[in-house]
């Protein structure tokens, strides 16, 4: 069953797009994490999905139904999805009454709004907090008492945007192993963001990538915006921070380009290739993982880039992740979209 | 000195004695006082909040007149409010000139620009998360609205004790709409004045004293509204 | 640098002392608003200037605040109208004599209509007793004023059990003490359409001095007991030396003579005489 659909939905800042998404389907009691640089939009799809802010453009069904951005229906909405901050606010009383707040909001008895409330915390492990004053709480005290303040809440949908991008290993630990038995025994959807593609690869059955506002997602990875000019020696596009690939085009202009990954090419740095030196870019190995008989591998050369090689390009490589290769792309490995 | 120091001594036996009629005199005031600081707040709290959350046009220039009417002497406060309230004036027939109500009406006009330009400035402080949270913890448009300004309530709190004290000390509106009538609406610092105008010292030291503890009671309690104000940000 | 410092410290204090300097021959008069707000100052110190080159500097007061003044010193001499105060303060020794100056005449103020009807008592005590009984608004100055000692006395002689007490709070709401001066009880007893004692001279100042009209008129006047004899005493050097005792006896002796007598005798606001020579 689906669980959020969205069309054609963009968010503009002060005049800047910020958030440019065609289409994107998430379904109910999946887990899924958010992947993309700082700045390409995980946040503003956060509160789009939250019901906070309503998009400048499109349309966003939940639950089969068209979401409308009125206060009294985001207000039912909202009850089903609660996000938790990268920062979380609480309110300046203690922790037991910040955890108590969404059940007090949903008009549930005192007696029992403390019973669920003990529970939320216990499962967190800060029962011994409860009557701490919330505000002054460490980062990874806070993260875990936020947690429990929206599990208190019953959602549907917990949204987490980095939920351990701030805090220490030990509470990162506590917090993953909380958000896996939520999305495993309780069957609530998980949607969080996340720059760490380790902890998207254990909590999440699904990524979604983001890069400039846009979806790069799965099978469409290499999907660029860039800037194309007329030069001397032929077309020349430029995506990410000054990355230069050549293309055969007669465009000028903004545009999208996809990059094939079969026909991204990688070799040692020290390789001295002929091919590798006229139209060569260094990049970094973020990522490389088996995909059925083939090799898939996230290389970043300013943009971060997927490439596939044969299991016999790759043994022939032999580097290892977060070591510099050298990158060529093909002409032909660049094909403009839309 | 010495006719210092004996009026002083003097005063401090009237305080000591329980004076019926200096006490009635302080009586006057705060009932007069507390009632303004009650009905102004009740205002003035949600319009600052009001203005401080919400976009709409002539915001600026409804900043700019609350912050003008901050500068506003009491006395011209007086003057206009006698003006409605006089027999020949618009109100008059309600015949609420000279009564504790008169002079209710003119400090709250004193000190609503007050209440709602502080409370604009606390909840202006409080950031748009703490909505934003209420909100996705499933907090409707008025129930985020009471957690931002619960947020602010220390801010808010400070606004009001400073009015109470602006009130308490002022003389211009007590004197002008409430006609210092003893037993009824002679006030502190009315009734200080008309003792310094007989030539009496004893009763109008005495009421300065009060004045100065009244004053003194609301300072510390505004440092230590501040201080807790202070250490939660 | 020093030097400068010193210029400049007299350069200053010699700008502050210089409007002494200019009127070498100056004192400083308390007195009660009544003189000042009627005019007559305006109109017999510059007669006195000419006369003798001295200046009197007004301060303008109830009675009460002006004769504190005479009491700690702050004034040279004092110009009121509550003769036992006047005398208790010669007594005490606070002022060298009392010199008997000038009277006017206090006169009830009232609505038109007259609630209480006292245009035609027979005597002021019986007026005041019948503004009593009809629980008309009464105003009282309540500021220890000359004026507010004569209503006092007025009260007394009604033999009424009349105290200050009565107000609005507590059940006599007729009887207004809002300790202010003449011109603000008038202005309140035009507010409450009510009765209020008043010198004539405020009154008439009221009633034609200004702009906007003034709607209550003299209900009751003529008895002897609403006499308002003025008298003036020069500070006692005695008490404090650095009172100018000379200048201020100076005027006094003035005030006595024939030439300042006649000057006070041909005074007249909006074309009627005001103050009556008294000097005995």
């Amino acid at each position: 069953m689906s669980l959020y659909a969205l069309r054609d939905v963009r968010q503009v800042f002060e005049g800047r797009t910020v958030l440019d998404i065609e289409a994107l389907e998430l379904a109910a009691g999946g887990s899924y994490a958010l992947l993309g640089p700082n700045g390409s939009g995980k946040t503003t799809l956060l509160h789009v999905l939250a019901f906070l802010r309503p998009p400048h453009h499109g349309e966003v069904r939940f639950q089969g139904r068209r979401v409308e951005w009125r206060d009294g229906a985001l207000t039912a909405l909202r009850r089903k999805v609660v996000l938790v901050d990268q920062h979380p606010i609480m309110f300046s009383t203690t922790v037991l009454k910040n955890v108590e707040y969404g059940l007090r909001m949903r008009g549930v008895s005192a007696p029992e709004r403390r019973k669920t409330a003990e529970e939320c915390l216990e499962r967190v492990g800060m029962s011994a907090f409860a009557q701490r004053p919330a505000h002054l709480l460490s980062g990874g005290e806070t993260q875990r008492v936020a947690i429990a303040r929206a599990m208190a809440c019953r959602p549907e949908v917990m949204l987490f945007d980095e939920p351990t991008a701030s805090v220490d290993l030990e509470n990162q630990a506590v917090i993953d192993g909380v958000i896996r038995e939520l999305c495993r025994e309780q069957g609530i959807s998980i949607i969080f963001s996340t720059h760490k593609r380790l902890e998207a690869a254990r909590l999440a059955e699904e990524k979604v990538f983001l890069f400039q506002g846009r979806l790069t997602g799965p099978g469409g990875e290499n999907l660029l915006t860039c800037t194309i000019e007329q030069r001397e020696q032929g077309a020349v596009c430029t995506v990410g921070n000054n990355v230069a690939l050549p293309l055969r085009t007669d465009r000028s202009g903004l545009g999208r380009v996809f990059i094939k990954p079969d026909l991204i090419r990688l070799f040692p740095l020290d390789a001295g290739s002929k091919e590798a030196d006229d139209q060569g870019h260094v990049g970094e190995v973020l990522q490389m993982t088996a995909e059925g008989s083939k090799i898939k591998v996230l290389v970043d050369i300013g943009v971060p880039l997927r490439g596939i090689l044969s299991q016999e390009e790759a043994r022939s490589l032999d580097v290892m992740v977060g070591e510099k290769v050298r990158v060529h792309i093909d002409p032909e490995a660049l094909e403009l979209a839309g | 000195m010495d006719f210092l120091a004996q009026s002083i001594i003097e005063a401090l036996r009237m305080i000591w004695s329980l004076d019926p009629e200096m006490y009635f005199i302080v009586y006057v005031s705060l009932y007069v006082s507390f009632f303004s600081t009650i009905i102004a707040s009740i205002l003035g709290v949600p319009l600052g909040f009001l203005i401080a959350v919400k976009e709409f046009r002539g915001k600026r220039a409804v900043i700019t007149i609350l912050n003008t009417m901050l500068a506003l002497p009491t006395v011209v406060i007086g003057l206009f409010v006698y003006a409605f309230l006089s027999r020949r004036g618009m109100l008059g027939h309600l015949g609420l000139l000279y009564t504790p109500k008169a002079i209710i009406i003119g400090q709250v006009i004193l000190i609503l620009p007050w209440v709602a330009t502080f409370t604009m400035a606390a909840v202006s402080r409080i950031d748009e998360r703490y909505r934003r949270t209420a909100q996705t913890l499933g907090a409707n448009a008025l129930q985020a609205a009471l957690a931002v300004a619960r947020e602010a309530r220390f801010g808010i709190l400070a606004a009001i004790i400073a009015a109470f004290g602006r009130v308490i000390a002022e003389i211009g509106i007590a004197m002008m709409l409430g006609g210092n009538i003893k037993g009824f609406t002679r006030t502190m610092t009315t009734a200080m004045a008309l003792e310094h105008n007989k030539g009496e010292f004893v009763l109008a030291v005495a009421l300065g004293l009060v004045l100065l503890a009244v004053s003194l009671i609301m300072n510390v309690a505004l440092q230590l509204v501040q201080g807790k104000y202070g250490s939660n940000r | 640098m020093q030097k400068l410092i010193s210029t400049l410290i007299c350069a200053v204090l010699l700008l502050a002392a210089l409007p002494a300097l200019a009127q070498d021959k100056v004192i400083t008069m308390s007195t009660t608003t009544s003189t000042e707000a009627s005019g007559l100052l305006d109109y017999l110190l510059p007669e006195f200037l000419k006369d003798t080159g001295i200046t009197v500097r007004v301060m303008s007061k109830g009675t009460g605040a002006a004769l504190r003044d005479g009491m700690d010193g702050n004034a040279d001499i004092v110009f009121v109208h509550d003769k036992s105060r006047e005398d208790k303060f010669v007594a005490e020794g606070y002022g060298t004599k009392r010199y008997y100056v000038m009277y006017n005449d206090f006169v009830i103020v009232g609505p038109e209509s007259d609630p209480a009807g006292i245009k035609d008592a027979p005597s002021v005590t019986e007026a005041f007793k019948r503004i009593a009984a009809a629980g008309a608004p009464f105003v009282s100055r309540g500021d220890d004023s000359g004026t507010h000692g004569r209503e006092k006395q007025l009260w007394e002689a009604t033999g009424l059990a009349l105290t200050e007490a009565k107000s609005p709070e507590d059940g006599g709401d007729w009887y207004f003490s809002i300790g202010q001066g003449m011109g603000a009880a008038l202005v309140f007893a035009e507010e409450k359409n009510g009765y209020v004692l008043s010198d004539r001279g405020t009154y008439l100042q009221y009633k034609y001095g200004r702009t906007q009209p003034f709607d209550l008129v003299v209900v009751y006047e003529g008895d002897d007991m609403l006499k308002n004899p003025y008298g003036v005493i020069p500070v006692n050097p005695e008490k404090h030396p650095h009172v100018k005792f000379d200048l201020a006896d100076a005027f006094a002796q003035w005030l006595v003579s024939e030439r300042g007598q006649h000057v006070i005798g041909s005074y007249q606001l909006h074309g009627q005489p005001l103050f009556f020579p008294d000097a005995k």
